[in-house]
């Protein structure tokens, strides 16, 4: 697969936060990030997208008159009504003889789409895909929450995929459970919640870190508690599903949450630190794009070498959680 | 490990000054955000294995609840 991948120009460091009295070090030692991109105030997920599509054909020379089908994931969409797909596909010039769909999925967002292309490639609907993830959760966070606002980074990845892809794409794993719905939502996001004319309230929690129900919500020792029962139990079923060992993969890419859950999570399920892939200091969480820019920046660096296994591992909001394995 | 042991690796993972004892109310310690709170799961799967069961802090009162949940697991003093 070919993988491009755009983060927005705007940069927080962990010094800016200095001047909201949280400290630079801490938050680097708790979470594993230094940096995050940020979207400008007129920058939104459609603009990443467009981005990293566009960088993808230019980079990896694809010609965008053959894509076929485009899948598009975010959970900060310019719009519900029409979907954004659409709108890419004006935007980018694509051929109007194409499939295109949105999805909302926020850390399985990559994986998701890859079981899409995966089904859509084998059952000859489609040949040239590019699947989009594009995320800009900045625009949810409240500035004066902590436990967000130095983890959750903006950015948009593109990746082209065709029917030889969709071979090496295996086994996959699948788990939700909604009972986490409200340990890490946007309560407002949809309609079910839409306020009317009520002014909206700012409440601290007991952490100092305020927010309003317009804001992300992420209760951190939960959502943390979840990926610790739920992300091992699907790596070992993934191996016997695939009838592997753990020795048997060269590399592991989970969802970049934080570097303390990942730290927390490599160490249980024994993974060596060379084969267990990091990339999230200078770009923080992503959301739907932490495993494609791992991903894309392995492929830049050479790092992938034909033959080799690689177990991609993505959970969170929903809860949702899904891995698959996939063959350089 | 015993219930002392446990209580002095969770007074040192909150990085706490003052002393504690299970009968300290969750709440009303000072070093107890979430990000002890993630600190302290953290422990508990590493020691014991242990994962808490869903809000499982919203029904904790006091340390000796927490303490309690691997209650099972520790030698007696």
């Amino acid at each position: 697969m070919r993988i491009s991948y755009f983060l927005p120009a705007g940069i927080i460091d962990n010094a800016d936060f200095e001047e909201v009295g949280w400290s630079s070090e801490k938050i680097f030692e708790k979470t594993g990030i230094r940096q995050r991109h940020i979207a400008g105030e007129d920058e939104f997920a459609l603009d990443l997208a467009a981005g990293a599509a566009e960088r993808l054909f230019r980079e990896h020379d694809i010609d965008k008159d053959r894509i076929d089908y485009l899948l598009y994931c975010s959970q900060s969409p310019d719009f519900t009504v029409p979907n954004n797909a659409s709108i890419l596909q004006f935007r980018l010039g694509l051929s109007k003889h194409i499939g295109s769909v949105d999805f909302s999925q926020g850390c399985t967002g990559f994986i998701y789409g890859l079981s899409f292309a995966k089904g859509l490639l084998l059952s000859d609907q489609a040949k040239h895909i590019l699947l989009v993830t594009t995320d800009t959760w900045s625009k949810y966070i409240h500035k004066k929450d902590r436990s967000t606002r130095s983890i959750f980074g903006d950015g948009a990845a593109a990746t082209y995929l065709c029917r030889e892809d969709a071979q090496k794409i295996g086994a996959f794993v699948y788990g939700t459970d909604g009972s986490g719905a409200e340990n890490l939502w946007v309560k407002t996001s949809g309609l079910r919640f839409r306020r009317g004319d009520t002014v909206v309230s700012e409440v601290a929690d007991g952490s100092g870190n305020v927010r309003t129900e317009d804001n992300l919500y992420m209760n951190g020792p939960e959502v943390f508690n979840f990926s610790l029962r739920r992300v091992p139990e699907a790596v070992h079923l993934l191996l016997e599903r695939a009838g592997l060992k753990m020795s048997d993969i060269d590399h592991f890419i989970f969802h970049q949450a934080n570097g303390f859950m990942l730290e927390r999570l490599r160490a249980k399920l024994d993974i060596p630190r060379e084969k267990f892939r990091l990339y999230l200091d200078s770009v923080g969480n992503t959301v739907s794009s932490t495993i494609p820019i791992v991903l894309g920046n392995l492929y830049k660096e050479n790092q992938l070498v034909s033959g080799q296994r690689v177990m991609l591992v993505g959970f969170g909001v929903g809860y949702s959680w899904i891995a698959t394995l996939y063959t350089v | 490990m015993t219930r002392n042991d446990l209580l002095s690796e969770i007074k040192s993972v909150l990085q706490r000054k003052d002393d504690l004892s299970e009968d300290s109310v969750i709440k009303e310690i000072r070093e107890w955000d979430s990000l002890a709170a993630v600190s302290i799961i953290s422990l508990f799967d590493e020691r014991f294995g242990v994962n808490f069961d869903d809000d499982a802090f919203g029904k904790m009162a006091t340390i000796k609840d927490l303490i309690d949940v691997v209650r099972d697991k520790l030698d007696v003093a």
